[in-house]
């Protein structure tokens, strides 16, 4: 899977999950997601989950932080590692 | 160590945290222009306006100013340092503060004691056994801490203990996962920062968010955002102090609406918390860290979850990522999400429990198991455990839109109110003495007269209406969409704003001074403008209520500072002993005791005194003094008790003329009520002494003759005088009945126990010919028109008994009353206060012609 794919993936799943309804094109590679709340810890560890299903990878605990989901470029960053 | 990561550490966050943290930011090449040097100068003024309130106020205390005044001079260092030497700069500074705060030696004792721990994390060796060096040498320290041995001075310990109880454990889990940048200055920076030297209670700074937070924003718009949480913070220690000189008792507590105010104040003390995190986060932006606002609106919490993340944030940060994550992602790929989720949250919150016992341990030097604690921490851990699973079944509503609808902004009001209402229970909880006593409060909560029920749900309605229109505003910032999350803060704005603000708070402070003020207002901000304890602080000081203070003092930052000065064993007198009956304790006789800083000497008869006889010598006047730890001279050493003082005196000025000698036989007990001076005249001074006059001294009996009784009740102490019995049987008292309720029950009877005690007390003299003196010695502290008003009522009591009164209130007058105390820490007077209460009494005995 390239990295525009995940990209567009995990984009989806946070807008239909976490903001239905908001304007997709509101949501850019730099959009601060737990920084604003929009991922709190719960968002955070479903995301992390639906990451590791998705994606089969794994993802550490001390990985589920701001530096790498606090945004989709982050979180992209962080796939796209993990799938090398 | 290396100024940058290992070169074992070559994971990609590492890389990361190293660039965000060595990054420098675009706005530092023009720190000289005009445009950054009016702001920087901005920046300035405020912070010295602040610096002015915080002297105003006297905000915390003498060791916060000195390290306000270190900020100020490094913010100006620190800001023209080229940017390569600033973290050098700021722990440099930081180390000054530390300088400043606590002397050369406590100093370099920290700083040693803490380059141990430093340089143990950094030894080449497995991480497994550097922790073990590290636990190790922390348990030599612990024992140092509880006195086992002694190389350092104890003074360091709770400034230390936060600098390194929980930064230690953040330090090391990010140096094992390489997840942040290491060097010298940067760990001198995180462990020592400024503000800590006077903060033992401090926010739990992650050491990642430290490292990739610096200057990760232009630098003036970083100070700004200090300013201002530090102007939040001020003025939230001010609020607090406001609180704190208003809340009521328990005791006090009579209308539904008294128990409310008592309920939210108890929530309210941490006003106290959130102020000092405020500064303390602000001070740390003057100096390039862009650290995360650590208390945002927790009165306005919509949920517990939300709550929980709103009352700390670093403390939730911290214990998530060391604690709650590592859980959850073990036990998520065996067990899965919701079991995982319940079990590494109840984990959590049985941590936060343990690490704030801990964190006690090193700031009071005790580990408190208490009920209390338990109690709480597990209606918050079952609380934010029953969220989580409602959200993580139904989702989080998240909406950015600019509109919501009204039944929404309905709902949002009572989930606020809800939140609130729950998480003050929990706090009185928390804070009460005992499961009876937050059953009275409770039970006069839920007796609503229909003033009080007004009040209530008033109040309550405004809560909801400050919430919609605080979410409101928070929508309307980000409303039209994400992209304005992502907008600069203003700079000019707050600016003026914060400026602004502290020109009217300095006016207010001075306009008394300068202008006439009503004098209620004068006084309201005259408390605002002194650091000292409430009125019920003071009594309960006094009359040592406060046994247990490891208990008392979680609650009370106040008295925790003064309690935490306090040398080990300031309490316990050695020369007292427990017997059966009532009194239950007794002076033993032939003691030389150190006690309360000073020695102190019992003579064969277990008087605090010279030695005596049983009968007067020929030509002797004797007098009997009874009374308590004020007349037995508590504090100040032996022949300087006011009563040596008169005696000497009268003897020396008489040996001239008719050579009658004086003997004043001072039979006071510390602790002893009216009851047990009554119970000790009948047991012990009654049947073994001569004299010609009693002298019976009072200090506040209306409140010490209910304290006699509460003892009785909560003790369990035989009680042979059968009306005094009476008033604990009528009001349904046990030894079940917390001291709270057992107060309130009897102080309306007060007046009746006084009578009947000093009643029998004037019978008895009359009955042997002594004469019957009523001595009123003064507080040392300024009393409220409460306490004067209960003086003066036993005073009348005591005249309508027979006794004649010595009124020796003014005593201390003329004397600063923050020179009147033995200690800091302890109330009672010292020696100058004796001489000059001697010398009252002296002149007040000619004048009765006794």
């Amino acid at each position: 899977m390239d990295r525009q794919a995940i990209h567009d993936t995990v984009k989806t799943y946070i807008l239909e999950q976490f903001l239905p309804g908001e304007d997709p094109n509101e949501l850019t590679d730099d959009t601060p997601l737990m920084t604003t709340g929009i991922l709190d810890s719960l968002a955070t560890l479903k995301l992390v989950t639906y990451l590791e299903e998705k994606f089969d990878i794994a993802v550490e605990a001390h990985e589920a932080d701001s530096e790498n989901l606090n945004t989709l470029e982050l979180i992209t960053d962080l796939v796209a590692r993990k799938k090398k | 160590m290396s100024s940058t990561v290992p070169p074992t550490s070559t994971g990609p966050s590492a890389v990361r945290a190293d660039r965000a943290a060595t990054a420098v930011p675009a706005a530092v090449p023009g720190k000289f222009s005009p445009g950054q040097l009016a702001r920087f100068g901005a920046v300035g003024v405020q912070l010295a306006l602040l610096a002015l309130i915080i002297r105003t106020f006297d905000i915390e205390s003498a060791a916060f100013f000195r390290v306000m005044m270190v900020a100020c001079a490094g913010f100006v260092v620190n800001h023209f340092a080229p940017s390569r030497f600033r973290m050098a700069v700021f722990a440099v500074i930081s180390l000054a503060g530390i300088y400043f705060v606590m002397g050369r030696t406590n100093a370099i004792q920290i700083v040693v004691l803490g380059s141990v721990l430093i340089g143990l994390a950094h030894l080449p060796l497995r991480f497994a056994l550097r922790v073990l060096l590290i636990i190790a040498v922390g348990t030599a320290y612990a024992a140092m801490r509880i006195g086992v041995f002694s190389l350092v001075s104890n003074a360091i310990w709770p400034i230390f203990g936060a600098m390194f109880m929980f930064r230690l454990i953040v330090y090391l889990y990010d140096l094992n996962n390489r997840a942040a940048p290491v060097g010298l200055w940067r760990a001198l920076a995180y462990f020592f920062m400024l503000p800590n030297v006077c903060f033992p209670l401090f926010p739990v700074v992650d050491y990642k968010h430290f490292c990739r937070s610096y200057y990760d924003s232009e630098d003036t718009r970083i100070y700004q955002t200090g300013v201002e949480w530090m102007f939040r913070g001020v003025f939230q220690l001010i609020l607090y102090r406001w609180v704190y000189q208003h809340m009521v008792g328990p005791e006090q507590v009579v209308t539904s609406l008294d128990a409310a105010k008592f309920v939210v104040s108890a929530f309210l003390m941490y006003l106290k918390i959130s102020g000092s995190f405020h500064v303390i986060v602000g001070m740390m932006h003057l100096f390039g860290f862009n650290l995360t606002q650590a208390n945002n609106r927790y009165f306005l919490s919509q949920s517990f979850t939300d709550y929980w993340r709103r009352i700390n944030i670093y403390w939730k940060d911290f214990l998530q990522k060391v604690f709650f994550n590592p859980i959850y992602f073990r036990l998520n790929k065996r067990m899965g999400a919701t079991a995982s989720l319940i079990l590494a949250t109840l984990a959590a919150f049985f941590v936060t429990w343990a690490l704030h016992s801990y964190q006690w341990f090193w700031i009071r030097g005790k580990f408190p198991v208490v009920w209390q604690d338990i109690v709480f921490w597990s209606i918050m851990g079952l609380l934010v455990l029953g969220n989580m699973l409602w959200e993580n079944k139904h989702g989080r509503q998240r909406s950015l839109k600019k509109k919501i609808s009204a039944r929404d902004e309905l709902m949002l009001a009572l989930r606020t109110i809800g939140t609130f209402v729950v998480i003050c229970f929990s706090w009185v909880i928390w804070s009460s003495e005992s499961i009876s006593e937050f059953g009275m409060i409770v039970k006069k909560l839920v007796r609503f007269d229909a003033q009080s029920l007004a009040w209530i749900v008033g109040s309550l309605a405004v809560l909801g209406v400050i919430a919609v229109m605080v979410a409101r505003s928070e929508r309307a910032k980000v409303g039209g969409g994400l992209s304005k999350l992502k907008k600069p803060a203003p700079f000019w704005l707050p600016a003026y704003q914060i400026a602004a603000s502290c020109v009217v708070i300095l006016f207010v402070a001075y306009a008394p001074l300068k202008f006439h003020v009503n004098p209620a207002i004068s006084n309201v901000v005259d408390n605002l403008k002194t650091s000292s304890l409430n009125a019920r602080d003071k009594q309960m000081l006094d009359r040592g209520y406060y046994e247990d203070l490891t208990n008392v003092v979680r609650f009370n930052s106040d008295l925790g500072d003064l309690y935490n000065q306090k040398p080990p064993n300031w309490d316990r007198c050695w020369a007292l002993h427990s017997i059966d009956g009532f009194p239950n304790y007794e002076f033993m006789p032939n003691k030389h005791v150190w006690h309360k800083g000073a020695m102190m000497t019992t003579n064969r008869w277990g008087m605090r005194d010279r030695d005596c006889a049983p009968k007067g010598a020929p030509g002797t006047y004797r007098i009997a003094l009874t009374g308590a730890s004020h007349s037995m001279g508590t504090g100040v050493e032996d022949g300087e008790v006011f009563d040596n003082l008169v005696e000497d005196r009268l003897t020396a000025e008489h040996a001239a003329t008719d050579h009658k000698r004086y003997e004043i036989l001072n039979f006071s007990v510390s602790g002893y009520g009216p009851i047990q001076q009554l119970a000790d005249l009948d047991q012990r001074i009654l049947p073994q002494f001569e004299f010609n006059a009693l002298m019976f001294t009072s200090i506040d009996d209306i409140y010490w003759g209910v304290k006699d009784l509460v003892d009785v009740t909560t003790h369990e102490l035989p009680m042979t005088y059968e009306p005094l019995r009476a008033f604990i049987n009528h009001a349904g008292l046990t030894k079940e009945t917390s001291v709270a309720e057992c107060v309130q029950k009897l102080n309306p009877h007060a007046g009746e126990i006084l009578a009947w005690v000093y009643g029998g007390i004037v019978q008895r003299c009359r009955d042997r010919n002594i004469a019957p003196y009523f001595v009123v010695v003064p507080h040392t502290g300024a009393t409220d028109a409460t306490v004067e008003a209960r003086v003066d009522q036993s005073i009348e009591i005591a005249k309508t008994a027979g006794f004649t009164v010595i009124d020796c209130r003014k005593a201390y007058d003329g004397l600063d009353p923050a020179k009147r105390w033995i200690a800091p820490w302890d109330s009672h007077p010292n020696t100058q206060c004796h001489h000059m209460l001697a010398q009252m009494l002296y002149d007040k005995i000619n004048e009765a012609g006794l």
